[in-house]
Protein backbone atom coordinates (compact mmCIF):
# COMPACT_ATOMS: atom_id res chain seq x y z
CA UNK A 1 0.00 0.00 0.00
CA UNK A 2 1.52 3.38 -0.93
CA UNK A 3 2.69 5.53 1.97
CA UNK A 4 1.23 8.95 2.66
CA UNK A 5 4.33 10.62 1.17
CA UNK A 6 4.00 8.53 -2.00
CA UNK A 7 0.31 9.48 -2.33
CA UNK A 8 1.21 13.11 -1.78
CA UNK A 9 3.96 13.01 -4.42
CA UNK A 10 1.60 11.30 -6.87
CA UNK A 11 -1.10 13.90 -6.19
CA UNK A 12 1.35 16.80 -6.61
CA UNK A 13 2.53 15.28 -9.89
CA UNK A 14 -1.04 15.00 -11.20
CA UNK A 15 -2.40 18.25 -9.77
CA UNK A 16 -0.64 21.31 -11.08
CA UNK A 17 -2.15 23.66 -8.50
CA UNK A 18 -0.29 26.03 -6.18
CA UNK A 19 -0.05 24.35 -2.77
CA UNK A 20 -2.47 26.69 -0.97
CA UNK A 21 -5.19 26.26 -3.63
CA UNK A 22 -4.57 22.52 -3.64
CA UNK A 23 -5.09 22.26 0.11
CA UNK A 24 -8.22 24.46 -0.07
CA UNK A 25 -9.67 22.25 -2.83
CA UNK A 26 -9.08 19.04 -0.89
CA UNK A 27 -10.57 20.65 2.23
CA UNK A 28 -13.67 21.59 0.23
CA UNK A 29 -13.98 18.14 -1.35
CA UNK A 30 -13.58 16.40 2.02
CA UNK A 31 -16.24 18.66 3.59
CA UNK A 32 -18.66 18.03 0.71
CA UNK A 33 -18.02 14.27 0.77
CA UNK A 34 -18.78 14.12 4.49
CA UNK A 35 -21.90 16.28 4.03
CA UNK A 36 -23.20 14.24 1.10
CA UNK A 37 -22.61 10.90 2.84
CA UNK A 38 -24.40 12.16 5.97
CA UNK A 39 -27.36 13.47 3.92
CA UNK A 40 -27.71 10.25 1.89
CA UNK A 41 -27.58 8.16 5.07
CA UNK A 42 -30.37 10.34 6.52
CA UNK A 43 -32.36 9.61 3.36
CA UNK A 44 -32.04 5.91 4.11
CA UNK A 45 -29.06 4.84 1.98
CA UNK A 46 -26.52 2.40 3.42
CA UNK A 47 -23.16 3.94 4.38
CA UNK A 48 -21.19 2.07 1.70
CA UNK A 49 -23.66 3.07 -1.02
CA UNK A 50 -23.75 6.68 0.22
CA UNK A 51 -19.94 6.86 0.20
CA UNK A 52 -19.74 5.34 -3.30
CA UNK A 53 -22.32 7.81 -4.65
CA UNK A 54 -20.58 10.73 -2.99
CA UNK A 55 -17.17 9.71 -4.39
CA UNK A 56 -18.62 9.20 -7.88
CA UNK A 57 -20.19 12.67 -7.82
CA UNK A 58 -17.52 14.69 -6.08
CA UNK A 59 -14.04 13.10 -6.25
CA UNK A 60 -12.26 15.06 -9.03
CA UNK A 61 -11.23 13.12 -12.14
CA UNK A 62 -8.07 13.87 -14.15
CA UNK A 63 -10.18 16.05 -16.44
CA UNK A 64 -11.64 18.00 -13.53
CA UNK A 65 -8.16 18.43 -12.00
CA UNK A 66 -6.82 19.73 -15.32
CA UNK A 67 -9.73 22.19 -15.55
CA UNK A 68 -9.07 23.31 -11.96
CA UNK A 69 -5.38 23.85 -12.76
CA UNK A 70 -6.48 26.12 -15.64
CA UNK A 71 -8.86 28.09 -13.40
CA UNK A 72 -6.22 28.59 -10.68
CA UNK A 73 -3.24 29.15 -12.96
CA UNK A 74 -1.24 32.10 -11.51
CA UNK A 75 -1.54 35.33 -13.51
CA UNK A 76 2.18 35.26 -14.37
CA UNK A 77 1.91 31.79 -15.89
CA UNK A 78 -1.17 32.82 -17.87
CA UNK A 79 0.63 35.84 -19.28
CA UNK A 80 3.76 33.83 -20.21
CA UNK A 81 1.97 30.73 -21.51
CA UNK A 82 3.03 31.40 -25.09
CA UNK A 83 6.72 31.88 -24.31
CA UNK A 84 9.23 29.04 -24.77
CA UNK A 85 10.23 27.66 -21.34
CA UNK A 86 13.99 27.88 -21.91
CA UNK A 87 13.85 31.50 -22.99
CA UNK A 88 11.47 32.35 -20.16
CA UNK A 89 13.79 30.84 -17.52
CA UNK A 90 16.74 32.73 -18.97
CA UNK A 91 14.78 35.99 -18.89
CA UNK A 92 13.62 35.35 -15.30
CA UNK A 93 17.12 34.57 -14.00
CA UNK A 94 18.61 37.54 -15.89
CA UNK A 95 16.01 39.93 -14.49
CA UNK A 96 16.58 38.76 -10.90
CA UNK A 97 20.38 38.93 -11.27
CA UNK A 98 20.27 42.38 -12.91
CA UNK A 99 18.05 43.78 -10.13
CA UNK A 100 20.29 42.25 -7.47
CA UNK A 101 23.46 43.68 -9.05
CA UNK A 102 21.93 47.17 -9.29
CA UNK A 103 20.66 47.02 -5.71
CA UNK A 104 24.07 45.83 -4.45
CA UNK A 105 26.07 48.46 -6.35
CA UNK A 106 23.81 51.39 -5.46
CA UNK A 107 25.17 51.97 -1.92
CA UNK A 108 28.73 50.82 -2.70
CA UNK A 109 29.68 53.07 -5.62
CA UNK A 110 29.20 56.39 -3.76
CA UNK A 111 31.14 55.03 -0.75
CA UNK A 112 34.09 53.94 -2.93
CA UNK A 113 34.07 57.16 -4.96
CA UNK A 114 34.00 59.17 -1.72
CA UNK A 115 37.08 57.30 -0.52
CA UNK A 116 35.26 55.96 2.54
CA UNK A 117 35.34 52.31 1.47
CA UNK A 118 38.47 50.63 0.05
CA UNK A 119 37.95 48.87 -3.30
CA UNK A 120 38.87 45.30 -2.21
CA UNK A 121 36.36 44.96 0.65
CA UNK A 122 33.84 47.00 -1.41
CA UNK A 123 34.07 44.64 -4.38
CA UNK A 124 33.92 41.53 -2.22
CA UNK A 125 30.95 42.73 -0.20
CA UNK A 126 29.15 43.91 -3.36
CA UNK A 127 29.43 40.43 -4.79
CA UNK A 128 28.16 38.88 -1.53
CA UNK A 129 25.29 41.40 -1.27
CA UNK A 130 24.38 40.75 -4.92
CA UNK A 131 24.30 36.99 -4.33
CA UNK A 132 22.17 37.42 -1.20
CA UNK A 133 19.70 39.73 -2.97
CA UNK A 134 19.58 37.41 -5.99
CA UNK A 135 18.81 34.39 -3.78
CA UNK A 136 16.11 36.29 -1.84
CA UNK A 137 14.69 37.74 -5.06
CA UNK A 138 14.61 34.36 -6.82
CA UNK A 139 12.70 32.57 -4.07
CA UNK A 140 10.35 35.52 -3.55
CA UNK A 141 9.64 35.42 -7.31
CA UNK A 142 9.04 31.67 -7.25
CA UNK A 143 6.90 31.85 -4.12
CA UNK A 144 4.72 34.88 -4.91
CA UNK A 145 4.77 35.32 -8.69
CA UNK A 146 5.39 31.95 -10.32
CA UNK A 147 3.87 30.16 -7.27
CA UNK A 148 5.67 26.88 -7.88
CA UNK A 149 8.03 26.74 -4.89
CA UNK A 150 7.40 23.75 -2.60
CA UNK A 151 8.84 23.01 0.85
CA UNK A 152 12.01 21.43 -0.53
CA UNK A 153 12.69 24.40 -2.80
CA UNK A 154 12.23 26.87 0.05
CA UNK A 155 14.42 24.82 2.41
CA UNK A 156 17.15 24.77 -0.23
CA UNK A 157 16.77 28.56 -0.57
CA UNK A 158 17.02 28.97 3.20
CA UNK A 159 20.21 26.90 3.41
CA UNK A 160 21.73 28.87 0.53
CA UNK A 161 20.77 32.11 2.26
CA UNK A 162 22.47 31.01 5.49
CA UNK A 163 25.54 30.00 3.52
CA UNK A 164 25.67 33.34 1.73
CA UNK A 165 25.45 35.21 5.06
CA UNK A 166 28.44 33.15 6.18
CA UNK A 167 30.21 33.95 2.92
CA UNK A 168 29.58 37.69 3.38
CA UNK A 169 31.09 37.56 6.87
CA UNK A 170 34.08 35.39 6.00
CA UNK A 171 34.93 36.86 2.59
CA UNK A 172 34.22 40.41 3.83
CA UNK A 173 36.49 39.91 6.84
CA UNK A 174 39.15 38.35 4.62
CA UNK A 175 39.06 41.25 2.16
CA UNK A 176 39.32 43.76 4.99
CA UNK A 177 42.19 41.87 6.63
CA UNK A 178 44.06 41.72 3.30
CA UNK A 179 43.48 45.45 2.76
CA UNK A 180 44.87 46.31 6.21
CA UNK A 181 47.77 43.91 5.63
CA UNK A 182 48.59 45.61 2.29
CA UNK A 183 48.43 49.09 3.80
CA UNK A 184 50.60 47.96 6.74
CA UNK A 185 53.10 46.57 4.24
CA UNK A 186 53.25 49.87 2.37
CA UNK A 187 53.75 51.77 5.63
CA UNK A 188 56.38 49.30 6.79
CA UNK A 189 58.42 49.72 3.60
CA UNK A 190 57.67 53.36 2.89
CA UNK A 191 58.06 56.55 4.80
CA UNK A 192 55.69 55.30 7.49
CA UNK A 193 52.22 56.42 8.47
CA UNK A 194 51.17 59.72 9.91
CA UNK A 195 48.49 60.10 12.52
CA UNK A 196 45.80 61.26 10.05
CA UNK A 197 46.61 58.38 7.69
CA UNK A 198 46.32 55.85 10.48
CA UNK A 199 43.02 57.36 11.50
CA UNK A 200 41.90 57.18 7.87
CA UNK A 201 42.70 53.45 7.87
CA UNK A 202 40.65 53.02 11.05
CA UNK A 203 37.75 54.92 9.43
CA UNK A 204 37.96 52.75 6.28
CA UNK A 205 38.07 49.59 8.37
CA UNK A 206 35.07 50.75 10.39
CA UNK A 207 33.06 51.58 7.27
CA UNK A 208 33.94 48.23 5.72
CA UNK A 209 32.98 46.39 8.91
CA UNK A 210 29.71 48.30 9.16
CA UNK A 211 28.92 47.54 5.50
CA UNK A 212 29.76 43.87 6.04
CA UNK A 213 27.51 43.67 9.10
CA UNK A 214 24.77 45.48 7.15
CA UNK A 215 24.99 42.93 4.35
CA UNK A 216 24.93 40.08 6.87
CA UNK A 217 21.89 41.56 8.67
CA UNK A 218 20.11 41.99 5.30
CA UNK A 219 20.87 38.34 4.63
CA UNK A 220 19.54 37.28 8.01
CA UNK A 221 16.27 39.16 7.37
CA UNK A 222 15.99 37.34 4.06
CA UNK A 223 16.64 34.04 5.83
CA UNK A 224 13.90 34.84 8.37
CA UNK A 225 11.45 35.63 5.53
CA UNK A 226 12.33 32.33 3.84
CA UNK A 227 11.94 30.54 7.17
CA UNK A 228 8.45 32.01 7.50
CA UNK A 229 7.65 30.75 3.98
CA UNK A 230 9.03 27.32 4.88
CA UNK A 231 6.83 27.12 8.00
CA UNK A 232 3.71 28.09 6.01
CA UNK A 233 4.58 25.61 3.24
CA UNK A 234 5.22 22.82 5.81
CA UNK A 235 1.82 23.49 7.41
CA UNK A 236 0.15 23.25 4.00
CA UNK A 237 2.09 20.05 3.22
CA UNK A 238 1.03 18.51 6.52
CA UNK A 239 -2.59 19.45 5.88
CA UNK A 240 -2.37 18.08 2.33
CA UNK A 241 -1.01 14.82 3.74
CA UNK A 242 -3.84 14.53 6.27
CA UNK A 243 -6.44 15.36 3.62
CA UNK A 244 -4.97 12.81 1.19
CA UNK A 245 -5.07 10.14 3.90
CA UNK A 246 -8.64 10.94 4.81
CA UNK A 247 -9.76 10.81 1.17
CA UNK A 248 -7.77 7.65 0.35
CA UNK A 249 -7.82 5.57 3.53
CA UNK A 250 -7.19 2.20 1.86
CA UNK A 251 -7.06 3.07 -1.84
CA UNK A 252 -3.89 2.83 -3.84
CA UNK A 253 -3.21 4.69 -7.06
CA UNK A 254 -6.21 5.75 -9.10
CA UNK B 1 -23.88 35.27 -39.39
CA UNK B 2 -24.33 35.49 -35.59
CA UNK B 3 -21.94 33.60 -33.28
CA UNK B 4 -23.25 30.16 -32.24
CA UNK B 5 -23.66 29.97 -28.45
CA UNK B 6 -21.70 27.25 -26.66
CA UNK B 7 -24.64 25.42 -25.06
CA UNK B 8 -22.70 22.75 -23.22
CA UNK B 9 -20.53 25.33 -21.52
CA UNK B 10 -23.51 27.38 -20.45
CA UNK B 11 -25.85 24.63 -19.27
CA UNK B 12 -23.74 23.55 -16.26
CA UNK B 13 -23.09 27.15 -15.23
CA UNK B 14 -26.77 28.09 -15.48
CA UNK B 15 -27.84 25.00 -13.53
CA UNK B 16 -25.55 26.01 -10.66
CA UNK B 17 -26.62 29.67 -10.74
CA UNK B 18 -30.29 28.73 -10.85
CA UNK B 19 -29.87 26.38 -7.87
CA UNK B 20 -28.21 29.13 -5.85
CA UNK B 21 -31.14 31.46 -6.51
CA UNK B 22 -32.97 29.76 -3.63
CA UNK B 23 -30.11 30.54 -1.23
CA UNK B 24 -26.48 29.69 -0.33
CA UNK B 25 -25.51 26.03 -0.59
CA UNK B 26 -22.57 23.66 -0.21
CA UNK B 27 -21.12 22.05 -3.34
CA UNK B 28 -22.72 18.67 -2.61
CA UNK B 29 -26.11 20.34 -2.02
CA UNK B 30 -25.87 21.98 -5.46
CA UNK B 31 -25.02 18.61 -7.05
CA UNK B 32 -27.94 16.84 -5.32
CA UNK B 33 -30.41 19.69 -6.06
CA UNK B 34 -29.59 19.72 -9.79
CA UNK B 35 -30.04 15.96 -10.01
CA UNK B 36 -33.30 16.06 -8.02
CA UNK B 37 -34.85 19.07 -9.80
CA UNK B 38 -34.03 17.71 -13.27
CA UNK B 39 -35.22 14.21 -12.22
CA UNK B 40 -31.84 12.77 -13.18
CA UNK B 41 -31.56 14.47 -16.60
CA UNK B 42 -28.61 16.52 -15.43
CA UNK B 43 -26.05 15.41 -12.86
CA UNK B 44 -22.50 16.33 -11.89
CA UNK B 45 -20.03 13.44 -11.78
CA UNK B 46 -16.31 13.00 -11.15
CA UNK B 47 -15.89 16.35 -9.46
CA UNK B 48 -16.72 18.36 -12.60
CA UNK B 49 -18.71 20.64 -10.31
CA UNK B 50 -15.59 22.18 -8.77
CA UNK B 51 -13.87 23.75 -11.79
CA UNK B 52 -17.20 25.39 -12.70
CA UNK B 53 -17.81 26.65 -9.15
CA UNK B 54 -14.29 28.05 -8.90
CA UNK B 55 -14.51 29.71 -12.30
CA UNK B 56 -17.87 31.30 -11.48
CA UNK B 57 -16.37 32.55 -8.23
CA UNK B 58 -13.38 34.07 -10.02
CA UNK B 59 -15.75 35.81 -12.45
CA UNK B 60 -17.71 37.26 -9.52
CA UNK B 61 -20.97 35.51 -10.37
CA UNK B 62 -21.00 33.60 -7.07
CA UNK B 63 -19.26 34.21 -3.74
CA UNK B 64 -17.67 31.42 -1.72
CA UNK B 65 -17.14 31.43 2.05
CA UNK B 66 -15.89 28.99 4.69
CA UNK B 67 -18.26 28.20 7.53
CA UNK B 68 -18.27 26.23 10.71
CA UNK B 69 -15.87 25.56 13.57
CA UNK B 70 -13.07 23.04 13.44
CA UNK B 71 -13.58 21.34 10.06
CA UNK B 72 -14.87 24.22 7.94
CA UNK B 73 -17.08 23.71 4.88
CA UNK B 74 -17.44 25.91 1.85
CA UNK B 75 -20.73 27.45 0.79
CA UNK B 76 -21.54 29.45 -2.30
CA UNK B 77 -24.06 32.24 -2.77
CA UNK B 78 -25.35 34.02 -5.86
CA UNK B 79 -24.11 37.59 -6.27
CA UNK B 80 -26.10 40.42 -7.86
CA UNK B 81 -23.80 40.17 -10.88
CA UNK B 82 -24.61 36.46 -11.05
CA UNK B 83 -28.34 37.17 -10.76
CA UNK B 84 -28.19 39.62 -13.67
CA UNK B 85 -26.10 37.18 -15.72
CA UNK B 86 -28.59 34.38 -15.03
CA UNK B 87 -31.55 36.50 -16.13
CA UNK B 88 -29.80 37.52 -19.38
CA UNK B 89 -28.56 34.02 -20.22
CA UNK B 90 -31.93 32.42 -19.41
CA UNK B 91 -33.55 34.76 -21.93
CA UNK B 92 -30.94 33.83 -24.54
CA UNK B 93 -31.26 30.08 -23.95
CA UNK B 94 -35.08 30.37 -24.09
CA UNK B 95 -34.88 32.17 -27.43
CA UNK B 96 -32.36 29.61 -28.72
CA UNK B 97 -34.54 26.66 -27.79
CA UNK B 98 -37.64 28.33 -29.25
CA UNK B 99 -35.81 28.68 -32.59
CA UNK B 100 -34.58 25.09 -32.35
CA UNK B 101 -38.05 23.66 -31.61
CA UNK B 102 -39.53 25.71 -34.44
CA UNK B 103 -37.05 24.15 -36.87
CA UNK B 104 -37.49 20.62 -35.47
CA UNK B 105 -41.29 20.76 -35.63
CA UNK B 106 -41.00 21.79 -39.31
CA UNK B 107 -42.63 24.57 -41.38
CA UNK B 108 -46.44 24.79 -41.45
CA UNK B 109 -46.42 25.19 -45.23
CA UNK B 110 -44.99 22.83 -47.85
CA UNK B 111 -42.53 23.89 -50.54
CA UNK B 112 -43.89 23.96 -54.01
CA UNK C 1 54.71 33.60 -0.87
CA UNK C 2 56.60 31.26 1.43
CA UNK C 3 57.57 34.31 3.49
CA UNK C 4 53.86 34.94 4.15
CA UNK C 5 53.46 31.46 5.65
CA UNK C 6 56.81 31.42 7.41
CA UNK C 7 55.98 34.50 9.48
CA UNK C 8 52.85 32.90 10.97
CA UNK C 9 54.72 31.29 13.83
CA UNK C 10 53.87 28.07 15.62
CA UNK C 11 50.10 28.42 15.05
CA UNK C 12 50.64 27.65 11.36
CA UNK C 13 51.06 23.90 12.03
CA UNK C 14 47.57 23.20 13.42
CA UNK C 15 46.22 25.47 10.66
CA UNK C 16 47.91 23.30 8.00
CA UNK C 17 46.30 20.23 9.63
CA UNK C 18 42.90 21.96 9.52
CA UNK C 19 43.51 22.89 5.85
CA UNK C 20 44.34 19.29 4.92
CA UNK C 21 41.28 17.93 6.73
CA UNK C 22 39.14 20.61 5.07
CA UNK C 23 40.30 19.72 1.56
CA UNK C 24 39.89 15.98 2.22
CA UNK C 25 36.39 16.51 3.66
CA UNK C 26 35.36 18.64 0.65
CA UNK C 27 36.55 15.91 -1.73
CA UNK C 28 34.72 13.18 0.25
CA UNK C 29 31.49 15.16 0.48
CA UNK C 30 31.62 16.02 -3.24
CA UNK C 31 32.21 12.38 -4.21
CA UNK C 32 29.40 11.24 -1.91
CA UNK C 33 26.98 13.86 -3.27
CA UNK C 34 27.79 12.90 -6.86
CA UNK C 35 27.10 9.26 -6.10
CA UNK C 36 23.83 10.13 -4.36
CA UNK C 37 25.21 9.13 -0.95
CA UNK C 38 25.17 12.67 0.42
CA UNK C 39 25.18 13.03 4.17
CA UNK C 40 24.33 16.26 5.96
CA UNK C 41 26.95 15.38 8.60
CA UNK C 42 29.74 15.15 6.03
CA UNK C 43 28.61 18.39 4.37
CA UNK C 44 28.39 20.23 7.69
CA UNK C 45 31.82 19.02 8.78
CA UNK C 46 33.27 21.07 5.88
CA UNK C 47 32.01 24.16 7.72
CA UNK C 48 33.38 22.86 11.01
CA UNK C 49 36.92 22.52 9.63
CA UNK C 50 36.67 25.94 7.99
CA UNK C 51 35.43 27.47 11.24
CA UNK C 52 38.26 25.82 13.14
CA UNK C 53 40.76 27.29 10.68
CA UNK C 54 39.29 30.77 11.21
CA UNK C 55 39.36 30.42 14.99
CA UNK C 56 42.98 29.26 14.91
CA UNK C 57 43.78 32.24 12.70
CA UNK C 58 42.18 34.71 15.11
CA UNK C 59 43.99 33.01 18.00
CA UNK C 60 47.27 33.40 16.10
CA UNK C 61 46.57 37.09 15.54
CA UNK C 62 45.78 37.75 19.19
CA UNK C 63 48.91 35.90 20.30
CA UNK C 64 50.91 37.67 17.61
CA UNK C 65 49.70 41.12 18.68
CA UNK C 66 50.51 40.28 22.28
CA UNK C 67 54.02 39.08 21.41
CA UNK C 68 54.65 42.03 19.10
CA UNK C 69 53.50 44.52 21.73
CA UNK C 70 55.73 42.85 24.31
CA UNK C 71 58.77 42.86 22.00
CA UNK C 72 58.23 46.49 21.03
CA UNK C 73 57.89 47.54 24.67
CA UNK C 74 61.00 45.55 25.64
CA UNK C 75 63.06 47.09 22.84
CA UNK C 76 61.56 50.52 23.49
CA UNK C 77 61.24 50.83 19.70
CA UNK C 78 57.89 52.25 18.72
CA UNK C 79 58.79 53.41 15.24
CA UNK C 80 55.97 52.98 12.68
CA UNK C 81 57.85 50.42 10.50
CA UNK C 82 58.28 48.17 13.55
CA UNK C 83 54.65 48.55 14.59
CA UNK C 84 53.24 47.94 11.12
CA UNK C 85 55.58 45.05 10.62
CA UNK C 86 54.15 43.49 13.77
CA UNK C 87 50.60 44.15 12.55
CA UNK C 88 51.33 42.39 9.25
CA UNK C 89 52.81 39.36 11.00
CA UNK C 90 49.84 39.13 13.37
CA UNK C 91 47.29 39.57 10.60
CA UNK C 92 48.78 36.84 8.42
CA UNK C 93 47.25 34.01 10.52
CA UNK C 94 43.85 35.70 10.44
CA UNK C 95 44.09 36.02 6.68
CA UNK C 96 45.00 32.34 6.29
CA UNK C 97 42.21 31.30 8.69
CA UNK C 98 39.66 33.41 6.83
CA UNK C 99 40.84 31.93 3.53
CA UNK C 100 40.09 28.47 4.95
CA UNK C 101 36.67 29.59 6.21
CA UNK C 102 35.78 31.27 2.89
CA UNK C 103 36.86 28.13 1.01
CA UNK C 104 34.71 26.03 3.36
CA UNK C 105 31.63 28.25 2.84
CA UNK C 106 32.05 28.30 -0.96
CA UNK C 107 32.48 24.50 -0.97
CA UNK C 108 29.38 24.08 1.24
CA UNK C 109 27.33 26.27 -1.12
CA UNK C 110 28.62 24.24 -4.08
CA UNK C 111 27.69 20.97 -2.32
CA UNK C 112 24.19 22.35 -1.61
CA UNK C 113 23.85 23.23 -5.29
CA UNK C 114 25.01 19.72 -6.29
CA UNK C 115 22.38 18.21 -3.96
CA UNK C 116 19.66 20.30 -5.59
CA UNK C 117 20.82 19.51 -9.13
CA UNK C 118 21.72 15.81 -9.17
CA UNK C 119 23.39 14.42 -12.28
CA UNK C 120 21.15 12.57 -14.74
Amino acid sequence: MPTRDELLRELRRRVQLPAAEHAALLREVRGDLEGMVALLELQGHARAEARARALAALAPSEEALAALAQVHRPLYRRLTAGVAQGRLRLAEVSAVVAMAVLAALAPVVPLVQGGRLPPLPAGTLSVCAGLLLANMGWYAFRGFVRRDADVEDLERGGRTQAGLVGLALSAGSLALAVHVWQVAGAWQRGPGSSGPEALRLVAEASTATAFMLGVAILGVFGALALLQGIMVARDIERELGELVESLNPREGRR
Amino acid sequence: MTQQPNLSKHVNELLILATLRSGPAHGYEIALAVERDSEGTFSFQHGTLYPILHRLEKEGLIAGAWHGRGRKRRTYALTSKGEAYLVGETRQVKSLFQDLIRILEGPTHAYA
Amino acid sequence: MWGFFAQMGVIQWPMYVAAIFLVVQIARAAAGTRQGRESSVSTSSVLVWGGLGALLGILGTVVGFSQAAGAIAAASDISPPVIWGGVRVALSTTIFGLMLLTLAVVAWLALQWMRGHPKG
